[in-house]
């Protein structure tokens, strides 16, 4: 089975469970614990079973299966997306406009803060999905932008 | 003493409040909201009261509504727990008027503290050192900028009303200085309905120390030592600590002997915290004045002994206070992370979720003023703050490892928090050595990333995963890790079957 690790994709083979523990192999590689040791973890599960969290050394793992939703469509590395549910307070940049990495495209607003969001690289802004006041989800794609030095 | 206190607050503070109110055998009254029937402080009370829907404005922050409430159900005194109504003048004047105590402060402590322009004013004609600034009325843009001249850079941008980083900037160059203050006064103005900004020299690497305060109605100012929470992410704290590493025995009675002035040169009366910056050559300067229970009074309480919110209630009910400042100590050392719902990750950006569940600790002296069980969602409509876990033992160095190994216990299942972060900062060699300021989080950012889980520790946690998934029987959640849920039950079942 394919499952999702904090996000990574991670190829997975139970080959035994018994009462003593399971052996499986994660990408290839065989290990083995026993019942006992996984025991005592601290571990959580959703309510329909699917999304699990386990502390590993304290860390945080977030595994549930790969999915056709989860699979593919990931944005593109440097895409700016709301970094959670909020308002688009005040959009300050236009499409079309040249911008420099760092520099403040729009301000979001959620929990009474302002959050800029900032150009993740320099470019040419494409398109500002959002307008001024609209409300939007968290992980989504605020502004469309264009590398500099890419046609 | 008080026949029926009334709660307006909610989550681990309306917990709190319920604690000391049982203990001294006083009735009280919780209130909650319609996304709030699940949480645990929506049935903590003798009575508890739905306020219904709506913005904060409609329930937590109705003060007329609060106060028709308080008399239909015969209510004396009102807790206000922290921030909501705690520190609002005109809610205390309301209650006084309707001759219902507000346990807290007079209205006129609430007005003075509550606007830095005026409290510095106070603290310079009593003597109490402030940081350089402008703190007037005049706010033009130009003559302000030419007052941030006069400070000399760094220079900050701070709204009068504010609290908790909301209308902060920091200009590091007089070019950013324009674009900054616009940004400050519109965030003021949204956030406290008051655009009003101060300007102030920016200390470089300071430290937040702060002294618990507590008096009565009869004269008697104590104090109940000091906290260090120097450790803060966006300018609200995140770890706090007593007593503070910083602080040899003479700046200690110093600073402390300092906030007792100030309670007494303003006739204050309840809890407060003087707050200042603590700057490297050991000079304190008065931030300001918070009139109300802080979040992290827990730590004065494990290292003093004292029950801070049964204090409060007795002055406020009119008691002298039973203890002389002879009698308070510190004994050992205690601590407190505060447990966010956010990404650290991700720039400390909020998460929602559901909690699945909420594991708990097995160690002695361990504290967990938590405000959430199994179920509960957690939403965008109120702070990210989920709970608080304190520790307490002999020395600082104890009570690091021990809160280290409670956090690998305490977790809430099911979404992102700052859990394992916390870990991160503790660990850290600069923290151990007590070397803080309040730009930690920031200078030893590179030193704070997340460290690679190697193959086998992911493999385990596939397996935890696979085995906690086959084996979690008929019931919602599950968890491994108390005895009596351990899976083995369910392994047995399933061979049964």
């Amino acid at each position: 089975m394919k499952l999702l690790v904090n996000g990574s994709e991670k190829d997975v083979f139970v080959s035994e469970w018994s009462e003593q523990g399971v052996k499986l192999a994660v990408d290839g590689v065989t290990y083995s614990f026993t019942t006992q040791e996984l025991s005592k973890m601290v571990s959580g599960i959703s309510t329909d079973k699917k999304k699990g969290h386990v502390l590993v050394h304290g860390q945080d793992l977030f595994i549930e299966p790969l999915s056709k939703k989860n699979c593919g469509g990931a944005l593109e590395a440097g895409a700016m997306i709301s970094p959670m549910p909020g308002k688009i307070f005040k959009v300050i940049k236009v499409a079309g406009q040249e911008v420099k990495k760092g520099e403040t495209i729009l301000i979001m607003e959620a929990m009474k803060m302002e959050h800029p969001v900032k150009a993740s690289r320099d470019g040419k802004i494409l398109e500002i999905i959002f307008n001024e006041g609209q409300q939007v989800d968290g992980g989504v794609e605020l502004v469309s932008l264009k590398p500099a030095g890419k046609e | 003493m008080f026949k029926k206190i009334l709660i307006a607050n909610r989550a681990e503070i309306a917990l709190r409040v319920v604690k000391s109110c049982k203990e001294m055998n006083i009735a009280c009254v919780t209130i909650y909201t319609d996304i709030e029937k699940d949480y645990p402080h929506a049935s903590a009370g003798d009575e508890s009261i739905c306020l219904g829907d709506g913005p904060l404005s409609d329930t937590y922050l109705n003060q007329d509504r609060l106060i028709a409430l308080a008399k239909e159900l015969g209510v004396d005194a009102i807790h206000p727990g922290y921030g909501l109504l705690s520190e609002n003048p005109s809610f205390a004047q309301k209650l006084a008027t309707n001759n219902i105590t507000l346990i807290g402060p007079s209205a006129e402590n609430m007005l003075l503290m509550g606007d830095k322009i005026a409290s510095k004013a106070e603290m310079e004609r009593i003597g109490v050192p402030t940081i350089p600034g402008y703190h007037g009325a005049n706010q033009d843009s130009a003559f302000l900028l030419e007052q941030a001249k006069k400070v000399g850079l760094p220079v900050m941008i701070k709204a009068s009303a504010g609290g908790g980083g909301k209308g902060m900037r920091i200009v590091k160059s007089f070019d950013e200085f324009s674009e900054a203050l616009t940004s400050a006064k519109s965030e003021a103005l949204k956030s406290f309905s008051d655009e009003n900004v101060l300007i102030e020299r920016y200390i470089e690497t300071p430290r937040h120390i702060e002294v618990q305060v507590m008096s009565d109605s009869h004269g008697n100012h104590l104090h109940f030592f000091e906290r260090e929470c120097s450790i803060q992410r966006r300018h609200q704290k995140i770890i706090e600590e007593s007593p503070s590493p910083a602080l040899d025995s003479d700046l200690r009675s110093r600073i402390c002997a300092s906030a007792v002035m100030i309670t007494k040169s303003i006739n204050y009366q309840g809890a407060g915290t003087v707050e200042y910056i603590l700057d490297e050559n050991g000079a304190f300067f008065f931030l300001e004045m918070n009139t109300r229970l802080q979040v992290e009074h827990p730590i004065t309480e494990m290292v003093t002994g004292v029950d801070l919110v049964r204090q409060q209630i007795e002055v406020a009910a009119g008691g002298k206070l039973n203890l002389t400042q002879n009698e308070i100590s510190q004994r050992g050392h205690a601590l407190e992370v505060r447990i966010y719902a956010e990404d650290p990750d991700n720039n400390f950006m909020p998460s929602i979720g559901t909690i699945w569940d909420v594991t708990s600790s097995s160690l002695n002296g361990v504290r967990f003023d938590n405000g959430f069980v199994a179920g509960n969602e957690v939403t965008i409509n109120f702070d990210p703050m989920l709970s608080k876990l304190i520790v307490w033992d002999s020395n600082r160095e104890n009570a690091i490892s021990k809160m280290n190994i409670c956090l690998d216990e305490v977790a809430y299942l099911g979404f992102k928090t700052n859990r394992e972060y916390l870990k991160r900062v503790l660990s850290s060699k600069p923290f151990k050595a007590g070397n803080i300021t309040t730009n930690f989080i920031r200078d030893y950012e590179k030193e704070l990333v997340k460290v690679e889980l190697s193959e086998e520790a992911i493999a385990k946690g596939i397996a935890t995963y696979l085995y906690t998934k086959r084996f979690s029987g008929g019931s919602e959640v599950k968890q491994v890790h108390s005895k009596k849920q351990t899976p083995w039950s369910y392994l047995n079942n399933f061979r049964n079957i």
